[in-house]
């Protein structure tokens, strides 16, 4: 079903330097963050201070004063402006893990977004008059500006059938199911490697059981899924599974099958991606889910093969009589909706498995990724009803 | 592999179960029925010189518990367990 334990050089750097654990690493990335914005700062303030030129506006490699004449445009992209804020609420925002501190800069940075460039020349020309009033604005830490690009729909040809990016469904999340996700994400092994609670057992299935601390480990943002719990995801996928006609192979089917022979893993950073491989008998083709890689090649096109090899190998060791003939079924690369990171792989795969044999294309993105992790968790610990909560929080 | 009884179900004749790691390498454990499957792991660990706890072990296709017996498991003479690596994916 997954999998590959391929250990490329790249990511095992992305994963190490990525790393949320250590908190000495993180400090030492904002400040570099912060560094970065002092001297841009520093950069742009006397540009913006002797250029009165309107022109210069438009030269501005920030892409920060776009001011257009027309006033259509304009309320144009005031309402894009206001679509682009509501779409995503501050409260649900996790893409910071929630013992980070991050409120401070929150606000500095919507601040910054809201007055836009009257307020920056209004701040300019106040340092002017009496440069020791702006002490307390500028005690907080500035956040690297997003560039405000400009929204572009691709045509009406160029969009995938299978994926929809201008989605406006949005994965809602309740006070309680928060709750859980934050009193989950206070453990795990690599965040509080001596809480004895890491080793409790919240959810087990009759055949496969999980810790706290591994679960935790998995579902705090910027964190990847370990196999097991996976190995959790999949199972209740398949027992929450309607459709008579659709089977779902456990995760550790791929053990059996030559993939992960050709990927032996260190076990200090055995990283590999999680894909989805559907035999759909239907249409007499094998389809690949991948959210990561190319539109025309998965990331790992070598254990492709393999599986699907290993796959019609066992078909006709176990079905000689069957009238279906999978033997030389072609490969098809199914568009999925795209993850922009290293590490969110498996919920997305998850995601697919869930929808798989859909009429209708993906309805949730990148950005739906911190709430879905949540529902997921929620979802999990629910199932079985294991875990005795009074302990953990 | 001399185990230390331990209380719990199953008979106490001893048994030889093999553990078969990803990799196909098989390393052979002779453990009585009554041993908590716990010493066969960090066996199996220390064999791999890997810190305890690295390996998930599979039986029949259920995760075993370092608690359980081979007795309550119902192993039988040469039956396999697999040992997986906990891997995480990107």
């Amino acid at each position: 079903m997954k999998d590959g334990i391929g250990t490329t050089p790249r990511k095992n750097a992305t994963e190490s330097g990525g790393s949320p654990s250590s908190s000495n690493s993180r400090r030492q990335t904002r400040s570099q963050v912060a560094a970065a914005i002092k001297s841009e700062k520093e950069n742009s303030g006397p540009r913006t201070l002797t250029t009165d030129v309107p022109q210069s506006a438009a030269h501005d490699p920030m892409n920060r004063k776009l001011d257009f004449d027309s006033s259509e445009s304009k309320r144009e992209s005031e309402r894009e402006e206001a679509i682009r804020r509501a779409a995503d609420p501050p409260l649900f925002d996790l893409d910071t893990p929630p013992d980070v501190n991050d409120l401070g800069e929150g606000t500095a940075n919507e601040q910054k977004n809201l007055d836009g460039t009257e307020a920056r020349k209004e701040d300019i020309a106040q340092d002017r008059m009496n440069p020791k009033s702006k002490q307390p604005a500028s005690s907080i830490t500035p956040v690297a500006h997003e560039y405000e690009k400009r929204i572009s729909k691709p045509g009406q040809y160029a969009k995938s059938p299978f994926v929809n990016s201008q989605t406006s469904r949005t994965f809602y999340v309740n006070k309680s199911v928060d709750e859980v996700y934050s009193m989950v994400c206070q453990h795990g092994w690599k965040h509080a490697p001596r809480d004895p609670f890491n080793k409790e057992i919240v959810i087990d299935l009759d055949d496969i059981y999980v810790s706290l601390g591994d679960l935790a480990d998995s579902v705090r943002p910027r964190n990847k899924l370990y196999n097991t719990v996976a190995e959790i995801g999949i199972n209740i996928i398949k027992r929450e599974n309607q459709n008579p006609k659709k089977v779902i192979m456990p995760l550790r089917i791929a053990v059996c099958f030559p993939t992960l022979q050709a990927f032996p893993g260190t076990p200090k950073d055995a990283s590999g991606h999680y894909w989805l491989v559907n035999l759909n008998i239907k249409a007499q083709r094998f389809e690949i889910y991948d959210s990561l890689g190319n539109n025309s090649e998965p990331v790992n096109m070598h254990a492709c093969h393999l599986l699907i090899a290993g796959i019609k190998t066992n078909w006709t060791r176990q079905y000689s009589n069957s009238k279906i003939k999978i033997m030389d079924w072609p490969i098809e690369i199914i568009d999925s909706p795209r993850q922009n990171n290293l590490y969110d792989c498996g919920f997305f795969t998850l995601k697919n498995l869930e929808a798989c044999p859909s009429r209708t294309p993906a309805t949730y993105s990148q950005k739906d990724i911190p709430n879905i992790r949540k529902l997921y968790t929620d979802k999990w610990l629910r199932f079985t009803k294991k875990a005795n909560w009074q302990l953990f929080v | 592999m001399s185990g230390v009884t331990s209380g719990g179900g199953g008979g106490d004749g001893r048994m030889n179960v093999k553990v078969k790691g990803q990799d196909g390498e098989e390393v052979f454990f002779r453990v009585k029925g009554s041993t908590r499957l716990k010493k066969l792991m960090n066996a199996y660990c220390d064999h791999k010189s890997m810190r305890a706890n690295s390996f998930v072990f599979l039986f029949d296709g259920h995760r075993i518990n370092g608690e359980q017996t081979p007795g309550e498991l119902e192993m039988e003479e040469g039956d396999t367990i697999a040992a997986m690596l906990p891997q995480t994916g990107g």
